[in-house]
């Protein structure tokens, strides 16, 4: 494509110098930056002609990244006094730097660029190696902190990891977690995107579980005004081990979810369920690419989403069988609710199979709130807006109802319930 | 009768669904504590008399009134005429999946209470009185957790309306059909349930293709529907009347 133009024409020849001096304290990380900048600069801009960036435009994020990231600030986080403390263990991410109370627990660490050299470098140069992509390289640009969590085997964790994104107006940020599991061991993590102003987050997620090992990890992104979220999630489920991902996701100027997961044990399984509820002028983009590279695995994709205004949705989900992959179950299944006329769904469920002894299903639909549902919770004294109200919420219980964990099932339930607006 | 307060009053209506004329200039007075019971054959026009009632849609008013509790039904919103104490029971019910049966009544309950400037139905209460009624009407418990109608047999969705009216205890109960695809002990609790509710308080309207309902039920009145409005009422022996001959007698005439 000789006409395709290179993200260099973005930025400003001034640019450069500024990203080469962004973590002066520290060389090795700075070089690091730097490469990633370079490397970034050669690469074209996804235009809406290639089929996974078709109905989420990039430029602007990535336009808005290169404005916020020259934001120079020196704030730090200060914690509230009054908030209320329960057994969970809270980490904040600010400004580049995670913070937390009082000694994390042994199999927590935050990965200090000042401080942890050698292990942060492999670290890194471990996760680029299988992970080439735009988010990626953005996340890279600014990295600072790092997320480490990893089990030894045999260690069940009950207490739930809560890793809170925090934002300041025109910030860009680049939280990075790797989530590693070892045999026969169990963890929870909730990630929660606090509403974002003005911002752009770039964010890298590694996870990897070695075998009999199960992770359940909630992912909840607030609403973000005049902000672009992308997230990439990259997950290697190991034998007999598990994720279940739940998601709600209420939109940005450009949210964009790649979820990549690679089946590599037998009888590996990974179960995702997920909301996207945009409105006004929001964007939410679900992207996922599933792998059964082993015999016996199983997926499990349950996508709703719930537009309003004039917002769109996307749906984009491929999975491939491979040759080897017998007694494969796969289900994938996207299902959305128009609120408005002037709301946009674009879906594509895929399924790619080279196996005859597999289960597969995949299915997509969209529509408005039925009418005659609505007559009948009316016909019962309930007004118009309840009894749409009641609707939506019938259709997003579908999900939260397959939430467990009671707390975490009141949490996504109070949010989605502030994300609707039902005229 | 003339002494009896009247409940319901349709005048010369017409009322028409899409471009159908559907109901064409028919007249109705309803006192308080009578059961009318509407015959008829297939297309007469029996279930656009219900929906004109509740209010639905797509069916549109063209002439005439009704003036229900001395109020211009015509002018209330479908809500409204629920909060006002009339109830109508679906011919097919709808499913909502994922809305449960109980937190269904109980906003139900709470937008009538409302309506009447009163509290709140407390927790207890509403659950005591809940499961009494589910009990009669042989509904299961663990139904009330469950979605609206979700995945309900025919006779479960059936049993499930009167369950709703049980529980909504309205002036004016207008039953669509409410007998068809029950089996003879669902009609018998079904009849119950109905039964139960009738006093010198309250009227019911119930449509039905057979005589059989109305052995359980007893109507003051029975009217034959044909072509959108009453050709003949009598008393229930009208019923049985109908039951051997058909409706042919009526509508050759």
């Amino acid at each position: 494509m000789a006409n395709e133009r290179i993200i260099k024409e973005l930025v400003s020849p001034n640019d450069l110098d500024y990203f080469s001096t962004i973590n002066q304290e520290n060389s090795w990380l700075n070089g690091y930056n730097k490469e990633s900048y370079l490397k970034l600069l050669e690469r074209p801009i996804p235009s809406n002609k290639k089929e996974e960036w078709r109905y989420t435009k990039i430029s602007e994020a990535v336009n808005q990244f290169f404005l916020k990231a020259k934001e120079n600030k020196t704030l730090s986080y200060v914690f509230d006094k009054n908030e209320s403390i329960d057994d969970d263990i809270h980490i904040y991410f600010y400004n580049g730097t995670y913070y937390h109370q009082g000694e994390l627990p042994s199999y927590i660490t935050t990965l200090k660029i000042s401080q942890d050299h050698p292990y942060f470098e492999s670290k890194i140069y471990d996760d680029n190696k299988i992970k080439d992509c735009l988010i990626n390289d953005l996340n890279t640009i600014l990295l600072s902190d790092m997320l480490s969590i990893e089990t030894k085997n045999n260690q069940k964790i009950d207490k739930m990891i809560r890793i809170i994104n925090l934002s300041h107006k025109d910030c860009a940020l680049s939280p990075r977690i790797s989530v590693k599991l070892a045999s026969n061991s169990s963890l929870k993590v909730f990630e929660h995107h606090q509403a974002l102003e003005s911002s752009v987050l770039n964010n890298n997620i590694d996870i990897h579980l070695e075998e009999n090992s199960t992770l359940d990890y909630f992912k909840l992104i607030d609403k973000q005004i005049h902000s672009h979220d992308l997230t990439s999630q990259k997950i290697n489920i190991g034998e007999n081990s598990c994720v279940n991902l739940f998601s709600l996701d209420s939109g940005a100027d450009t949210s964009r979810s790649n979820i990549d997961v690679e089946l590599n044990g037998d009888n590996s399984a990974i179960v995702i369920n997920a909301l996207f509820t945009p409105s006004e002028a929001l964007h939410s983009g679900n992207q996922l690419k599933i792998n059964h590279n082993a015999k016996g695995t199983k997926s499990s994709l349950d996508f709703r989403g719930i537009l309003d205004d004039s917002s769109a949705g996307v749906f984009f989900g491929k999975v491939k069988v491979h040759k080897n992959s017998s007694q494969t179950i796969a289900n994938m299944s996207n299902q959305n609710l128009l609120l408005s006329d002037y709301a946009k769904i674009s879906t594509k469920p895929i399924l790619e199979i080279y196996n005859d002894d597999v289960e597969c299903s995949h299915s997509a639909t969209s529509g408005n709130l039925d009418d005659d549902k609505i007559f009948y919770i009316k016909s019962r004294g309930i007004d118009e807006k309840s009894a749409k109200m009641f609707l939506v919420q019938s259709f997003a219980a579908k999900i939260i109802d397959k939430i467990k964990h009671a707390n975490m099932r009141e949490t996504f339930n109070n949010h989605l319930l502030k994300s609707l607006k039902i005229n | 009768m003339s002494t009896k307060k009247t409940l319901l009053s349709i005048e010369n209506l017409d009322a028409s669904i899409g471009d159908k004329n559907i109901i064409k200039n028919l007249n109705l007075t309803i006192h308080y504590g009578e059961t009318h019971a509407i015959m008829g054959p297939n297309g007469s026009g029996k279930s656009t008399l219900a929906k004109a009632l509740a209010g639905h849609p797509d069916c549109e008013i063209t002439k005439g009134s009704i003036k229900y509790k001395d109020i211009d039904l015509l002018t209330l919103p479908v809500e409204e005429r629920s909060n006002e104490g009339l109830f109508l029971g679906f011919q097919y019910p709808i499913e909502i999946p994922g809305l449960s049966n109980s937190v269904f009544l109980k906003a139900a309950i709470n937008a009538k209470n409302k309506h009447q400037e009163l509290k709140d139905v407390s927790a207890t209460d509403f659950i005591k009185e809940l499961k009494e009624n589910a009990d009669m009407m042989g509904i299961n418990q663990s139904f009330l957790s469950r979605g609206v109608n979700e995945g309900y047999s025919g006779g479960e969705k059936k049993r499930n309306e009167i369950l709703q009216m049980l529980m909504l205890k309205p002036t004016l109960s207008v039953l669509d059909e409410t007998d068809s695809g029950l089996d003879i002990d669902s009609m018998k609790i079904v009849s119950k349930g109905i039964n139960s509710m009738l006093g010198a308080n309250t009227s019911s309207i119930v449509i039905t293709h057979y005589e059989r309902l109305l052995k359980y039920i007893k109507p003051d009145v029975v009217h034959v529907f044909h072509n959108g409005t009453i050709i003949k009422s009598g008393d229930h022996m009208l019923a049985r009347e109908l039951e051997e001959k058909g409706y042919e007698w009526l509508t050759n005439e």
